[in-house]
């Protein structure tokens, strides 16, 4: 018999190993040589910026770079390095500087206000910015009526422009200064090129025509986005030329990719074991700055008992033990604890609630509460705290089972944690099928009115389920915005105290931002805007 | 009474030992440890104490006056990691042989029905567990986890669905080929009854090769219920359980606290491992091959 | 009936086990609490903006007509429609996911082939060897260790230590380059090679080898099963032996007769397996920032994007009932035996 003809398969087998460890290590050697930059010029005499710089952030834009319906924390941030409005925040500080406004006056009733704009910006096409183009953006956005457009709509009765360089505004209400312009810093009032923008929401990979220091690149939905600078910007050129932002989609593979190499800086959102280690451990920069996207908190839906009985929400606000929560879990230093729905920073903010409860938990005080509410260690108050696992924190669950012990150490209380993913969640809410949970505010606009009518005016509240309904702070919070700053700030105090002692709902900590980066990165700006801006950001080349 | 011979002997005794120590963990574990697993707080003398966190593996700590050792350190929040692997035992198990029992039974009901009925039902049946077979099985679980919320009965509800299929096609076949076999004419020429048949002659065919399944199905089950955790459905802290405490570990793997997910992970390793040898080898032992004379 | 008629009988079948599938999607999603509205990112959203948005998705619509509809865009329209929130196609979706889902597939299954045959067949031919030992304790043990904590631990302990990428499908800088380029594809390895960049291709090679390790290694042990167990019983049957006693040598022998008989079992374990692949190894993708088609139908799960689940799940169905076909037609040619 003739032997079979068939390959061997020990032969087959052995080049097919072979012939992958062939490709293995060819692709280590050419990978480990090329670097992911563009070749690297001769030695300089001075040093080089790169040319690119990378972020990572677990972070992803939800629906669209559009100004006028954009909502998510890395959607506006990128509209904030894409677009100007009339005022911005001053890097490093909270002020609010002039950006497309160069002055404006405020009428006598504080009902109107006149503002001149910048004669030398241009949109992206050359195309000068006018007065018009102010009001026909502003207009836009109130037609469209996308979820954000309250921000404006709220704020502006009518706008109309006087000749080509001033913006007269007709303003609801006599709104105080300062929450006029950090309404008009949002994303949602920053001008739009109306010779290109549809009366239609952009959708991705598209956006609008802006003044600002980049424009858009390329947009790979889901992957990345890169930006690019804008060569018509009237202002300071971007330190760097191009930004790519590149997403991730668990705080392990980002800590992975900043420590080797592959992005240059990771901010959003690492997880505060990894940050620590890095810091202690690593050669990369850690740079923190002040948080307050979110701020978290608990709250209860007042038509529930046994949460409709105010002892119960206080003996709740005595027990809890904020600095267990930001010492274990964030070890300490990634967040603080938060007295307050007001922010530490903002205007008119004080500790309401570490004044009102103290900062340690007071058991016995809870006690007796708990006592006079009807309930003992056979009747103990038995409640389901609610929390999600994915949205703020992976530490969440951990969160849940902290509270759960400072509640339980009262002796009368049993709770139950319960935990649902986001849509549930928010639908459970929605639906009122809950009754204690724990939720994250991200600021519309920087004003503590932010932080106040949202949760608190019973005639803004609804969405939050919580009713509470207190009829002297609707009025403080309706009297606080249209008052001039000095008594602005007694307003915000006085309503800061009642509500501490309503408890309705319990503010529980902040977050630091914390951006970590490789050595050569410079110019990382972290600060109460919560904006990262990345035309400040620069990094030498290296070798 | 001799020693085990040959990996098929050695593999059943070891895979059995596995098991066993296993089952015993889920059964008892929890009372041995007590709250160490689920707090950080220990009462001596009516003080209350709390664990540091993180402690790392052989961690001595003197509390009220005794020593505490911490043989495999303590987690993120200080409860002891030993304390909750033992522990943990008892969900993931449960779900395993939970959502085992449910799929196995639903899926060889439904087989030997469809099998033996044929038809219609058959075709129909058929299509729609072909379908549930395309769809990807962890996408099912989750979404399912999602809907009914978390629990051991839903869990374990949610696994079992995706695995139904397997078990109703393994079977199915079985039946199918068994059906035109001349003992089953035999049967059925004689004028036994339907279920008679299915009982006295398929199902004594069908049984072995459940039985052959089961075990992989109950690994499945295991590292399924990891994979739901590590996505965020699973229990409710602070009940320990292997999948959730390995997630958790992964989250503090890269910045150097091994412990709190690699004793855990080695707990669902081993156990997968015993139930696998333990159905491999009652394969090769009640299957065996052919020798070389 | 013959291989044609089992072809054709398959292909029919496949558009009655979309319809079962989709079923089972829209069933499965509508009853997930929430909507793709519920995840709009504003808290405080006016009601009616929340109303209108939903209308303009169809979501006011009666269930059963919301249902009717869906089904008419797909069979009839070929049109997976739009996501909720971005209102991106999700044809466009799948076309940038897919190829990442296949390449990882192919490649693992060629790495866990690789692995799986060699083991498999060295532990036959050396029966009572501790290697054989080894090798079968080694396809039960990588399969009970969970594929995302072999992801990390190879991260670790390979990628840190070597420099080799850890996460995703190229570099940053990469993928935008590759994205300008004039060719496209989609499938990464030929577009660079189209494109003439090497530099991309090997970035490509350098970035697939953990996750094609770890899922490759993680289903090494049932290739290793299986082929130990086909060759297994191949070497003791009659026909081998004769072959032996004809003179033919042990080598031979284990690849003519023993291979030969494994070929089947390993067509079907690997069908089954790229078709799971396929399924979108979620977990693997996340661990490895891999975009694929897991993560994608798993994000639409979690945002309640009813069309990326149901075009995913669509898609996927229609990959399953191909490879199948395939298996099956493979069969056929390998074992003349086999009737349909």
């Amino acid at each position: 018999m003739a032997p079979m003809k068939n390959p061997s398969t020990k032969v087959l087998i052995a080049a097919a190993v072979a012939a992958i460890a062939v490709i293995a290590i060819a692709a280590f050697m050419i990978f480990r040589q090329t670097s992911p930059e563009t070749p690297p010029a001769a030695p300089p005499a001075a040093p080089k910026i790169k040319e690119v710089l990378i972020i990572g952030t677990t972070d992803s834009v939800q629906s669209t770079l559009d100004p006028c319906e954009a909502y998510d924390y890395l959607g506006v941030n990128i509209i904030q390095n894409m677009g100007e409005g009339l005022f911005k925040y001053k890097p490093e500080t909270a002020e609010l500087v002039n950006a497309l406004a160069v002055s404006y006056t405020i009428s006598s009733d504080r009902m109107v206000w006149e503002i001149k704009i910048r004669t030398d910006a241009k949109f992206q096409d050359g195309t000068p910015l006018t007065a018009q183009a102010v009001v026909w953006s502003w207009n836009r956005t109130i037609t469209l009526n996308q979820d954000p457009a309250f921000l404006i709509g709220d704020l502006i009765e009518k706008a109309e422009a006087v000749g080509d360089d001033t913006v007269r505004v007709y303003l609801k209400a006599p709104f105080e200064e300062t929450y006029v312009k950090s309404l008009l810093a949002t994303w949602v009032a920053f001008p739009v090129n109306p010779k290109t923008s549809p009366m239609e929401v952009v959708e991705p990979p598209g956006t609008l025509d802006m003044i600002g220091p980049y424009k858009l690149g390329s947009w790979k939905p889901g992957e990345y986005i890169e930006l690019v600078e804008n060569p018509n910007y009237y202002g300071e050129k971007p330190k760097t030329p191009r930004i790519i932002i590149r997403f991730y989609k668990d705080a392990q593979s980002l800590r992975l990719a900043v420590e080797n190499g592959e992005v240059d800086i990771a901010f959003r959102t690492l997880s505060p074991a990894d940050i620590k280690d890095l810091m202690e451990k690593s050669t990369l920069q850690v740079v923190a700055g002040p948080g307050i996207a979110p701020i978290r908190y608990m709250v209860f839906n007042l038509n529930k008992e046994p949460f409709n009985d105010k002892r119960v929400r206080q003996a709740i606000a005595y027990l809890i033990d904020r600095e267990q929560i930001v010492n274990t879990v964030f070890m300490g230093k990634f967040a603080q604890p938060l007295y307050s729905m007001v922010p530490i920073g903002f205007l008119g903010h004080k500790d309401a609630f570490k004044e009102r409860y103290g900062s340690k938990p007071d058991i016995e005080a809870a006690r007796k509460l708990l006592i006079e509410a009807g309930f003992s260690e056979t009747n103990p108050l038995r409640m389901e705290l609610w929390y999600t696992p994915v949205r703020y924190t992976p530490a969440e669950p951990d969160i849940a089972a902290l509270l759960k012990q400072q509640l339980e150490a009262s002796g009368l209380i049993k709770v139950e944690l319960k935990s649902a993913d986001w849509a549930t969640y928010r639908t459970l809410m929605r639906e009122e099928k809950i009754a204690c949970w724990l939720l994250g505010w991200y600021p519309d606009f920087l004003d503590s009115d932010n932080y106040v009518r949202p949760f608190y005016h019973s005639g803004a509240n609804a969405w939050l389920r919580v009713h509470y309904a207190n009829p002297e702070v609707d009025r403080l919070i309706d009297e606080q915005v249209l008052q001039p700053t000095e008594q602005r700030i007694q307003t915000l105090e006085r309503i800061q105290d009642i509500v501490a002692d309503d408890a309705p709902i319990i503010p529980l900590w902040q977050e630091g931002q914390f951006a970590v980066a490789q050595p050569n990165v410079k110019g990382i700006v972290l600060d109460y805007s919560q904006i990262f801006r990345y035309f400040l950001l620069y990094a030498e080349e290296q070798g | 009474m001799r020693l085990p011979k040959g990996f098929a002997e050695w593999g059943l005794v070891l895979g059995t030992a596995l098991v066993t120590a296993f089952a015993l963990l889920a059964l008892v574990g929890e009372f041995l440890v007590g709250r160490l697993a689920v707090s950080n707080i220990i009462h001596v003398d009516g003080k209350a104490y709390e664990v540091p966190p993180l402690l790392p593996p052989g961690s001595k700590l003197a509390i009220g006056g005794r020593e505490y050792v911490f043989i495999m350190g303590t987690d993120q929040l200080g409860r002891d990691v030993f304390a909750r692997v033992v522990s943990g035992a008892r969900f993931v198990l449960t779900v395993a042989f939970l959502s085992t029992a449910i799929s196995a039974v639903l899926g060889t009901v439904l087989g030997l029905l469809s099998g033996y009925i044929g038809g219609f039902l058959d075709r129909a049946l058929s299509l729609v567990m072909d379908s549930m077979y395309a769809f990807p099985g962890l996408i099912l679980a989750i979404a399912v986890a999602a809907l009914l919320g978390v629990g051991v009965l839903n869990i374990s509800l949610a696994i079992a669905i995706v695995y139904i299929p397997s078990y109703y096609r393994m079977v199915r076949g079985v039946v199918l080929s068994l059906k035109s076999a001349p003992f089953v004419e035999a049967a059925v020429v004689a004028g036994a009854s339907s279920l008679s048949i299915v009982t006295r002659h398929i199902l004594p065919n069908v049984i072995p090769q459940i039985v052959a399944l089961l075990p992989v199905s109950f690994a499945d089950a295991i590292i399924t219920e990891a994979g739901l955790t590590f996505l965020g459905l699973g229990i409710e802290p602070p009940t320990p359980d292997w999948g959730f405490d390995l997630n958790k570990g992964r989250q503090f793997f890269l910045a150097g606290y091994w412990w709190i997910g690699a004793f855990p992970g080695l707990m669902i390793i081993l156990s997968v491992l015993g139930f696998l040898l333990v159905g491999e080898s009652l394969n090769e032992l009640l299957n065996p091959r052919k020798v070389e004379a | 009936m013959g291989l044609k008629e089992h072809i054709l009988y398959r292909l029919a079948l496949t558009p009655l086990m979309l319809l079962v599938l989709l079923t089972l999607v829209f069933v499965l999603m509508r009853v997930l609490p929430g909507d793709p509205i519920t995840m709009l990112e504003g808290k405080n959203i006016p009601e009616e903006v929340l109303a209108r948005r939903r209308a303009e998705l169809g979501l006011d619509k009666p269930l059963h007509v919301q249902y009717l509809n869906y089904l008419y865009s797909v069979f009839v329209k070929l049109d997976l429609g739009v996501t909720a929130l971005e209102r991106i196609p999700v044809g466009y979706y799948i076309a940038a996911r897919l190829p990442a889902t296949v390449d990882l597939a192919i490649a693992a299954t060629a790495v866990a082939l690789s692995i799986g045959v060699l083991m498999g067949i060295l532990s036959a031919r050396y029966e009572e060897s501790w290697f054989s030992q080894f090798a079968r304790v080694y396809s039960s043990v990588v399969y009970s260790i969970p594929v995302f904590y072999l992801g990390l631990l190879l991260q670790v302990g390979v990628a840190r230590p070597s420099g080799l990428p850890t996460t995703g499908r190229l570099s940053p800088i990469n993928m935008v380059l590759l994205d300008s380029l004039p060719v496209k594809t989609g499938f990464v390895l030929l577009d660079s090679l189209l494109n003439w960049r090497l530099d991309i291709a090997v970035d490509y090679v350098a970035h697939m080898l953990l996750p094609a390790l770890t899922l490759g290694v993680y289903i090494s042990g049932v290739f290793t099963r299986v082929t130990y167990l086909s060759v297994g019983e191949a070497m003791v049957q009659d026909y081998t032996r004769a072959a032996r006693a004809r003179g033919i040598r042990e080598w031979r022998v284990v690849a003519r007769y023993g291979f030969r008989n494994a070929l089947i079992p390993l067509l079907t374990m690997a069908g089954l397996q790229v078709a799971a692949l396929l399924g979108g190894a979620v977990l693997t993708e996340t661990t490895f920032n891999w975009e694929g088609l897991g993560l994608l139908v798993y994000e639409g799960v979690l945002k309640r994007d009813y069309a990326i689940v149901q075009g995913t799940v669509t898609i996927y169905a229609l990959i399953v009932a191909i490879v199948s076909l395939v298996v099956d037609v493979a069969y056929s040619l390998v074992d003349p035996r086999v009737r349909y």
